[in-house]
């Protein structure tokens, strides 16, 4: 039994995007990753994507499916037609993210907890939200799930350094204001929005509410 | 060349943590890591951290677990160093975001520690968001201590100047471009080598063993390489998931059942209290006689467990560590309410073995420290549950303030630029990625599980065929992230890392912790030694055995 996947592969030399059929067996069970990796191995081998735990611990294999951001360890292949990069983020080339170059715009954010001296194991009642945020896999969906996002246009980070400041907000050791913070970077936005999507439930939308 | 006084290769929890040491004693400081920082096998681990210095425990009581687990291969002193090392480690990384678990009070208290395998006291923290809120606050580090980036670099080789290591040749894959650093000191954090076994192994696509070839290739000793620690449990089938970690002996609580392909339950009970060596040893046995279940494993009943609250609130605890996500996928909601058993196979999941360091990571190569799964001396022959996230964390601190030091001392630096070769393009005959699985599935298969003499030497033949042919391999030309260059260095570092397993294996003429040899089964009081090897002028392997150091 096999199939046909389109991949859609961005080029960096000329900035364009291509796409390509490669047949695939359908195998029951089978992922998305899994026939990435297929196709990497037994037909193209220049195929640029990123993964690394194999399922659902590291967040490094988010790619477009149908349309949809999702991560390629999780999403079953079957009913699959196409795989495409996660739109409105920088790219390298085919399916990989320039992830760096992402997270260089936050790297002065003081994203670490700012104003309390460190105590070891002190006392620290976390927020459940708080504990659901830490189990962000940074794997970029939401923000390219966002319609208000285009990665280089200024005035607007997107969700996920709200969701980042809405942890430390939550964090009884920030001292920060980091809702002056996510107003400069363009919250307000995200009012009544809600379009942001996460494929592990994170719980985003009561986050980016936290700060706004 | 740009230089730095401190470069650590490798992003994950002691490269992260090495880098903070060093650049708080006031050195410049790069971090040089393939993947985005924070990636790596920390960001995968469950979270599970040990500490000393809680209540109801004791330094001498921990101390003692980690050596009695390690079989007389530890060192003492870097088993103390763990053991004192651990709060402070445990304060920097909160202090940059992370959180270990308190309870409903916002405390530490005995209703949140977990008594890990093999452990004698509850000491283990758990974290919230796992090993990826634990890799969040790594990147927040780099920021706080105004650490030098360059992710998505491979490490091509170490730059000496005579005897001494003093900078690194790289591959920034982003722009296909070789960049060469000089450095007072290098050190390497780059992880472990489980991606040997793939698919049978636990470990992210990156632990290719680079750091444990690049000392090799720089002249340094490395030890105990044989010891390679299976986890017990893992998904055997479909395909996508196999391999990945579905459980420790912990997870078995207290009545799970371990049983073979005949139904013959051979572990009932108490699978909690064994450590992971000793249940793979019980598996591997049954293995071998091939009483195995349809996909080749064995099958683990946890149900047992349930039928009382306290059972069913073990699962829900252990469920929230994430440690057995991956059963959902592979076999469905009811084996996930661990009303159905799992079929499980042993996983490649740690190396023990590796860069001989002393307690500040200073390996036998002046300028050269190593941190985290790349070192030995800490674990011996069998890791004890929770105790790797302290080691990264613990020894990345200690290497990184020793290596500052050492860049102090070493100001002048004479690096000569390495001649660059061309990797893009190539016209050979065989592809990387095929002549990789190829080694992959010969590894575990021989080396994996349980070794003997002959299959082991049919081994060591097998990698020099592939490195042969590993000399004519085609790359594709693209400058930007060409992750088939990145195959064909890594399929090299799985090379020599691969050597080193299998003579060390050949050489330890016994069954001890994580290595079983089915021609020589029996631990033997000759052979409490560490095997040191190293390269030698003319490429080949260098070996001798010492008693393990203040044991």
């Amino acid at each position: 039994m096999s199939k046909e996947i389109k991949v859609t592969r961005y080029m960096p030399q000329t900035g364009e995007h291509i796409t390509e059929v490669f047949p695939v067996p359908a195998q029951a069970g089978a992922t998305v990753l899994q026939t990435l990796q297929y196709i990497y191995e037994e037909h193209d081998s220049s195929l640029a994507f990123r993964y690394g735990c194999r399922y659902n611990h590291c967040g490094l294999c988010g790619v477009s499916v149908d349309g949809k951001p999702t991560l390629a360890c999780k999403k079953r292949v079957a009913g699959v037609r196409e795989v495409a990069p996660l739109p409105r983020l920088p790219l390298l080339r085919d399916l990989a993210v320039d992830r760096s170059a992402y997270f260089r715009q936050f790297q002065d954010q003081s994203l670490y907890p700012v104003g309390t001296e460190p105590q070891l194991l002190g006392p620290l009642c976390e927020d459940a939200l708080h504990r659901n945020l830490m189990s962000c896999l940074e794997c970029l969906c939401c923000v390219s799930s966002c319609p208000e996002y285009n990665y280089g246009e200024e005035g607007f980070a997107g969700p996920y350094l709200f969701i980042k400041l809405a942890q430390l907000h939550l964090d009884p050791r920030d001292k920060a204001d980091r809702i002056t913070q996510s107003l400069k970077w363009g919250i307000e936005r995200c009012k009544n929005c809600k379009k942001c999507i996460c494929p592990n439930g994170i719980k985003l939308k009561q986050a980016i509410q936290v700060l706004l | 060349m740009v230089h730095y006084d401190i470069i650590c290769v490798g992003g994950g929890g002691a490269g992260v943590m090495a880098a903070v040491a060093a650049a708080e004693s006031g050195a410049t400081v790069a971090i040089v890591c393939k993947e985005p920082v924070g990636y790596g096998n920390t960001r995968m681990a469950v979270g599970l951290t040990a500490c000393s210095g809680l209540p109801g425990d004791s330094r001498e009581a921990f101390i003692d677990d980690m050596l009695t687990a390690g079989a007389g291969l530890c060192n003492r002193d870097l088993v103390e160093a763990l053991v004192d090392g651990a709060p402070e480690a445990i304060t920097i990384l909160e202090s940059c975001g992370h959180t270990f678990i308190r309870d409903h009070e916002g405390c530490i208290s005995e209703k949140v520690l977990t008594r890990a395998g093999g452990h004698s006291n509850a000491r283990t923290l758990l974290s919230s968001g796992a090993g990826v809120g634990l890799s969040q606050s790594l990147r927040a580090a780099v920021e706080k201590y105004d650490i030098s980036l360059y992710e998505d670099t491979l490490v091509l080789q170490l730059i000496k100047d005579g005897e001494a290591v003093c900078g690194i040749q790289a591959l920034d894959l982003a722009k296909g471009e070789q960049i060469s650093l000089t450095a007072g000191a290098v050190v390497l954090c780059t992880g472990g080598g489980g991606w040997l076994f793939y698919p049978q192994t636990s470990n992210n696509r990156t632990a290719t063993g680079d750091g444990y070839a690049l000392a090799f290739r720089a002249g340094a000793e490395l030890a105990d390489m044989e010891q390679i620690q299976a986890l017990p449990f893992s998904i055997t089938h479909p395909n996508a998931y196999r391999g990945l970690i579905c459980g420790e002996p912990v997870v078995a609580g207290p009545a799970g059942r371990l049983i073979n392909g005949k139904g013959k339950v051979f572990l009932d009970g108490n699978i909690n209290r064994m450590d992971r060596a000793a249940v793979v040893r019980s598996m591997a046995s049954e293995i071998t006689r091939g009483n195995v279940a349809e996909h080749g494993g064995l099958l683990l009943d946890l149900q047992p467990n349930l039928g009382d609250a306290e059972g069913n609130n073990f699962r829900e605890r252990i469920r929230a560590t994430g440690i057995f996500d991956s059963v959902l996928p592979a076999y469905g909601k009811k084996a996930y309410a661990w009303e159905e058993p799992w079929e499980v196979l042993p996983t490649a999941h740690y190396f023990m073995g590796g860069v001989r360091v002393d307690k500040d990571g200073r390996t036998t190569v002046p300028g050269l420290f190593a941190a985290g799964e790349v070192q030995s001396g800490v674990h011996g022959a069998n890791r004890l549950g929770s105790a790797a996230l302290t080691e990264v964390l613990v020894f990345g601190i200690r290497a990184g303030r020793a290596a500052a030091g050492h860049a102090k001392q070493n100001k002048d630096i004479r690096a000569v630029q390495p001649e660059t070769e061309n990797l893009f393009g190539r016209k050979g005959s065989h592809r990387p990625i095929t002549l990789m699985r190829k080694l992959q599935a010969k590894l575990w298969e021989n080396v994996g599980l349980v070794r003997d003499k002959e299959t082991l030497a049919i081994t060591l033949d097998f990698i020099h065929k592939i490195s042969v042919l590993a000399l004519d391999v085609s790359t594709s030309s693209q400058p930007v992230y060409n992750t088939e260059v990145a195959d064909a260095i890594e399929l090299g570092f799985m090379l020599d890392t691969a050597s080193c397993v299998v003579t060390s294996a050949l050489l330890r003429e016994e069954s001890r912790g994580a290595h079983l040899r089915s021609d020589f089964p029996v631990e033997s009081d000759d052979w409490r030694k560490n095997i040191i090897i190293w390269r030698k002028e003319d490429g080949s392997i260098g070996h001798r055995l010492e008693a393990a150091p203040h044991e």
